[in-house]
C-alpha cells in the first residue's frame, strides 16, 4: 500500500491501533532515535482557481519524530501535538520501509478501511439530508 | 533633550499582571480548555485564520488565557508560532479535493452535486435561546433521515466553474507553478505580487477585511455586486512529500472555506479591440476553518486588487495590505496608550516656546 493512502489511514482512523501495533512489535526491530517527538509547522501551499496560481494560505501544527534502523528512517508525522502518535508512525514508516511486520500491518490496515469505508458513508448520509430538493410552483 | 531613564514601575507593573491574571477567577469557575474547544467553534475558526496558524487545541487555549479577547489571542497564537521551526512545506493542495461539508451557490440554482446547506446559522432566527442556560449532555434534535439520490463522491465534487467552463464563459487560465511569495518569511513589496495579497488576505482580521471589502462593493470600488458562484466548507487534506523515494505523507483534514465570487468582465485576450466579449472573472477566497463573511470578502478585494481601479482605497494593495493585519493594526493602535512622555513633553516645549514668542 502506498505510504500516501496507509498514512491517510491511520491518521484518520488507527491512532489506537497504531499505538498498540508499535507497544507490540518495538521490541522486535532494533532502531536509534534521530530526533524525539517535537513540534513543528508544516506550511500549506494551495492551488487558487481564479487565475490558477499558488499561495499559502497558512500554517499547521504537527509532531515529528524519527528513526533509524542501518540507512533507513523512519518517519512520524502527525497533525496538531501527540508525541506518543508520531513516535507510532515513525515505526510503522520504519516497518514498511524495512518490509517487516507486513502481513500484521496489513491486516490492521484492512479493518481500519472498512472502518473508514462505513464512516464516510455516514457522513455522506448525514450531510446529503441538508441537500435541498427544489420543487417548481408550477410543477 | 537627551532620554531620562526612568525606574519605580516593576512593582506596579507586577501587580498590574497579577490582577490580570487573577480577574479571570474571582468572578466565576475555571473552564477546561477542552470545553472552549468544543464550545467556541467559531470563535477557534477566527483565532486560527487570523493567527494563519492552524490547531484547535492551541488556539481554545489562547482563548482562555487572553479572556476571549480576539486581539489578544491571535497575537498569542502568533507569538507561539513564531517559537515553532517550519518542518515542511506541503505538496500542492486543491480543494477540488476537499471533503465538502457545505456548498452553496447563490449565482445557480441547479448545479452539479446540487445545493447541499451543511451545518450553517443562516437559517435560524437570531433570538437567544433560554435553554442554553441549562447543561445539555448532549443533541436535543435528530436529524431526520431520507433516501436522497446523489451520483457523487463529497470529496470530488465538480466545480461550478467547471460549467461555465464547459459553457465558454470562463477562460482557465494555464496552470502556474511558480513558487509563491512568503510573506512570513520576507516583507511584502510594492507593488505586490499575486501570492503575496492572498497570503495576506487570508491571514488578515475578519472585521478589517470585511470592512473594506463592503465599502468595495458600496461604492468606494467597483461599485458592483459579486455573485458568489460557489461557497464551499469542508476538510481539506494536506499532504508532503519529504524526499525519501517512499511518496507522499497524509499530514491530516483542515477545516476551509472556499469563495469563487463572479464578476462580469470584458475578455482581455479577446482580438478585437472594438468589441471584446463579456467573460466570467473570479474574485477568490479561501480561509481557515468555517469563516464564510471572511471568504467572501476576500475574495472581493481579491478581484479589486487584481483589476485595480485608479484613485480607489480598495484597489491600493499598499492600503488594504498594510492595515488588515489584527497584530500589526491593533499593535499599533494599542501602543498609543503607552508611555509616551518623552515625545510628548517635547510636543509642548515647542508649543510653549511658540505661543512665548507670539507673545
Amino acid at each position: 500500500m502506498h505510504r500516501k493512502q496507509w498514512t491517510r489511514i491511520f491518521a484518520k482512523y488507527g491512532r489506537t491501533e497504531a499505538l498498540d501495533f508499535y507497544n507490540r512489535y518495538k521490541e522486535e526491530l532494533e532502531f536509534d532515535i534521530i530526533s524525539e517527538p517535537d513540534e513543528g509547522l508544516v506550511m500549506v501551499k494551495t492551488r487558487e482557481h481564479a487565475r490558477n496560481t499558488l499561495f499559502y494560505m497558512g500554517e499547521v501544527l504537527v509532531t515529528e519524530s524519527k528513526i533509524r534502523h542501518g540507512s533507513t528512517v523512519g518517519l512520524g508525522l502527525v497533525k496538531g501535538s501527540d508525541e506518543e502518535f508520531s513516535e507510532a508512525m515513525a515505526f510503522i514508516d520504519l516497518s514498511f520501509k524495512l518490509e517487516k511486520f507486513t502481513a500484521e500491518l496489513n491486516e490492521i490496515l484492512n479493518t481500519l478501511k472498512n472502518i473508514e469505508a462505513n464512516d464516510v458513508a455516514e457522513r455522506t448520509e448525514k450531510i446529503l439530508q441538508t441537500k435541498v430538493s427544489f420543487e417548481m410552483m408550477n410543477d | 533633550m537627551g532620554y531620562v531613564a526612568v525606574k519605580g514601575g516593576a512593582h506596579a507593573i507586577n501587580n498590574s499582571v497579577i490582577l490580570y491574571k487573577n480577574r479571570r477567577l474571582e468572578e466565576g469557575t475555571d473552564i477546561e480548555v477542552d470545553k472552549i474547544k468544543t464550545n467556541m467553534r467559531q470563535l477557534i475558526n477566527q483565532i486560527m485564520s487570523e493567527a494563519s496558524f492552524y490547531d484547535r487545541n492551541t488556539a481554545a487555549l489562547a482563548i482562555k488565557q487572553a479572556e476571549g479577547n480576539m486581539e489578544e489571542a491571535v497575537f498569542l497564537m502568533r507569538a507561539h508560532r513564531s517559537t515553532l521551526p517550519r518542518l515542511y512545506y506541503s505538496t500542492v493542495t486543491d480543494t477540488r479535493e476537499m471533503f465538502v461539508e457545505r456548498r452553496v451557490s447563490a449565482s445557480f440554482k441547479d448545479i452539479p452535486g446540487g445545493q447541499i446547506l451543511g451545518a450553517s446559522p443562516d437559517f435560524t432566527h437570531r433570538l437567544l435561546d433560554d435553554a442554553l442556560k441549562e447543561l445539555s449532555d448532549g443533541p436535543k434534535e435528530t436529524i431526520k433521515y431520507k433516501e436522497v439520490p446523489f451520483n457523487y463522491e463529497l470529496d470530488k465534487l465538480p466545480k461550478v466553474i467547471d460549467y461555465l467552463e464547459d459553457e465558454g464563459l470562463f477562460k482557465r487560465e494555464e496552470e502556474n507553478n511558480d513558487e509563491p511569495d512568503d510573506i512570513t518569511k520576507r516583507a511584502i513589496e510594492y507593488p505586490s505580487t499575486r501570492s503575496q495579497r492572498l497570503q495576506a488576505l487570508t491571514r488578515g482580521q475578519t472585521g478589517a477585511v470585511t470592512s473594506l471589502g463592503y465599502a468595495e462593493i458600496r461604492g468606494y470600488g467597483i461599485s458592483a455586486h459579486p455573485n458568489i458562484g460557489e461557497c464551499r466548507v469542508g476538510q481539506q487534506p494536506v499532504y508532503i512529500n519529504p524526499d525519501d523515494d517512499y511518496g507522499e505523507y497524509f499530514i491530516g483534514d483542515f477545516e476551509v472555506t472556499e469563495i469563487d465570487a463572479f464578476m462580469p468582465d470584458l475578455d482581455e485576450d479577446d482580438s478585437d479591440a472594438g468589441d471584446k466579449d463579456l467573460m466570467i472573472k473570479i474574485g477568490y477566497g479561501l480561509v481557515f476553518g468555517q469563516n464564510e463573511t471572511k471568504a467572501i470578502a476576500m475574495s472581493v478585494l481579491d478581484y479589486s486588487l487584481e483589476h485595480p481601479v485608479p484613485g480607489v482605497a480598495t484597489s491600493d494593495d499598499e492600503f488594504v495590505l498594510y492595515h488588515i493585519d489584527s497584530v500589526e493594526s491593533t499593535g499599533f493602535i494599542s501602543h498609543l496608550k503607552l508611555p509616551h512622555y518623552v515625545t510628548f513633553q517635547s510636543k509642548l516645549d515647542r508649543m510653549r516656546q511658540s505661543k512665548g514668542e507670539q507673545q
